[in-house]
């Protein structure tokens, strides 16, 4: 067992300092690898900081139903038990007419407003709070709502609320199609990486086996090599998203002021970093896996 | 022990390198290989060490029936078993000394007792002064030995050698076999091939003889 890890070792030490020798090479290829993660670990970031954010603040979207002008007591009442009856309103309050003016006029400090105007010219409404907050049954609910006798038209509150969550689930999705699309870039890229490396040792390759040597021990070396150049990247790339949080929350912060909010962008935290490094891990040496398997299955055949 | 009970070699294309061959070379003899160019001695070395398959018959080497090895198993096989190439195989890009350690690095020997042992076989073949050239820049008798000195570093129970003293003029071929003779002296079975047998009389040991795949007698 000792022998076995020391072996292990040895590999390990051996294909690190074969990385440190060339290091123009090797840092080209840690760049384009690093690039490659850092670009989904970025917008990861950017989404889950914003998602958190938003999150904090804490808005519930509200329908509010505005009655035509005409509508009489029975009307409201109509409204009021489809309301109380309805699966998709989580709770509702009615805004009397007479009440609403006085709020408003409150809220201005311009006393006897109406008094100028002829009668009063709020409508009678209800603020509703739907149940769900899916996108689909806030639209259902809004048209299904406006369908009733004697409403004027159903206005949606903090719609932009709305949007912005469908923009972060949008900015996942992306994420998501990003990861996958530059993981199997970081597969290939490391597959042609080994691939060359094995090309240009082929005579020792073919040599050892010769003299004895198993498939893991050609394999070994490789597949060390792509573990260090699959967690350089991934720790290049967090450096990477890290300095542009860095740079970009200044920013962020001044434009988040205006609105009088606070928003930072995150870094990674510690399960996230060694997610990072165990997925980068995996990706690399399935990739260094793919070449130095086919080379072994080529060399079988002669 | 080396066995061929009924061994056949066939190549891809159908031309039959040996044809049921069967004999055994017992723990710790030296045994010569004759025949011309084309006899079957090559194919009949790497029988034995696992780098050709029998096609059909039973090659048992150390107790083990390399016809029904699998093919992963293979390896460990000649890790016991060390091999002079005919074309020597060595690895141009690295150092003498670089060259012997590969047989200890691929057992996984330990690298502090690896080196000694390299030193000990450079030494052996004469060499150890050479331990920091390459190899490209050894003399044809220098590379026999080298390749030598890799073959046994790893202190193989079988040591084969294919042509060991082709292209060696008589001087430096006595020089080989004699260090051939002081590993089977030591208990090593040591099986050596040569198309030219004038150097095998000399040491009155056992010399199977081929032709055309078979025994010529
Ligand atoms: N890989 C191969 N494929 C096809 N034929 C081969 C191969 N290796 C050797 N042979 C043929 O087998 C015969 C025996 O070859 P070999 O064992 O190399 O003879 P020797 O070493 O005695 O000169 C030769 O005729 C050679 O052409
Ligand atoms: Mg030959």
């Amino acid at each position: 067992m000792k022998h076995y890890l020391t072996l292990h070792w040895q590999s390990a030490t051996r294909a690190l300092m074969h990385i440190l020798r060339q290091p123009l090479a090797s840092l080209l290829n840690l760049l384009m690898l690093s690039l490659a993660l850092a670009l989904p670990l970025s917008l990861y970031l950017a989404v889950q900081s914003i998602e958190d954010w938003s999150g904090k603040l804490n808005v519930t979207p509200e329908l509010t139903i505005f009655m035509e002008m005409n509508s009489e007591p029975a009307d409201l009442a109509a409204v009021e038990s489809t309301l109380k009856n309805h699966p998709k309103v989580g709770g509702f309050a009615f805004i009397d007419k007479d009440h609403a003016l006085e709020a408003l006029e409150a809220r201005n400090g311009i006393a006897g407003m109406s008094e100028g105007l002829d009668g009063n010219p709020l409508p009678d409404a209800f603020v509703v709070k739907p149940a769900s907050l899916q996108t689909q049954d806030l639209d259902l609910l809004q048209k299904e709502l406006s369908g009733l006798p004697m409403v004027e038209n159903v206005q949606f509150d903090a719609a932009w609320a709305q949007r912005l969550s469908q923009l972060l689930k949008l900015g996942e999705q992306l994420t998501l199609f990003l990861g996958i699309a530059f993981a199997v870039a970081l597969v290939l890229v490391t597959h042609n990486t080994i691939r060359m490396q094995i090309l240009a040792r082929r005579d020792e390759i073919n040599i050892s086996k010769l003299i004895g040597a198993s498939d893991s021990f050609i394999r070994r070396p490789f597949l060390y090599h792509a573990l260090w150049q699959g967690l350089l990247s991934a720790l290049l790339a967090w450096g990477m998203a890290s300095y542009l949080i860095h740079v970009a929350n200044p920013v962020l912060a001044e434009l988040a002021r205006l609105y009088n909010e606070q928003l930072a962008l995150r870094s990674l935290n510690a399960g996230e970093l060694g997610l990072l490094l165990l997925i980068a891990a995996f990706l690399s040496i399935s990739g260094a896996r793919l070449a130095t398997d086919h080379h072994l299955r080529q060399a079988q055949a002669h | 022990m080396i066995q061929f009970d009924q061994v056949s070699k066939r190549y891809p294309g159908g031309f039959d390198a040996l044809k049921n061959l069967s004999f055994s070379i017992e723990n710790g003899e030296m045994v010569f290989l004759a025949g011309p160019s084309g006899a079957g001695k090559s194919t009949l070395l790497k029988l034995v060490s696992g780098i050709e398959r029998a096609t059909s018959g039973n090659v048992i080497v150390n107790r083990q029936n390399l016809s029904q090895l699998r093919a992963s198993q293979l390896p460990y096989v000649r890790q016991h078993i060390g091999i002079v190439f005919q074309d020597h195989k060595l690895l141009y890009d690295r150092s003498v000394f670089d060259n012997v350690m590969l047989p200890l690095d691929i057992i996984g020997f330990d690298r502090r007792d690896a080196a000694r042992r390299v030193r000990a076989a450079l030494d052996k073949v004469g060499l150890l002064n050479k331990e920091k050239s390459m190899p490209i820049g050894l003399s044809g008798g220098e590379q026999q030995r080298l390749c030598i000195a890799r073959a046994v570093v790893h202190r193989p129970s079988i040591l084969l050698a294919d042509e060991p003293s082709a292209n060696l003029d008589r001087a430096y071929a006595l020089d080989i076999m004699e260090l051939f003779k002081s590993f089977h002296q030591v208990g090593v079975t040591v099986l050596i091939s040569a198309h030219d047998e004038t150097l095998m009389e000399d040491y009155g040991r056992r010399i199977i003889r081929l032709r055309e795949g078979q025994f010529a007698s």
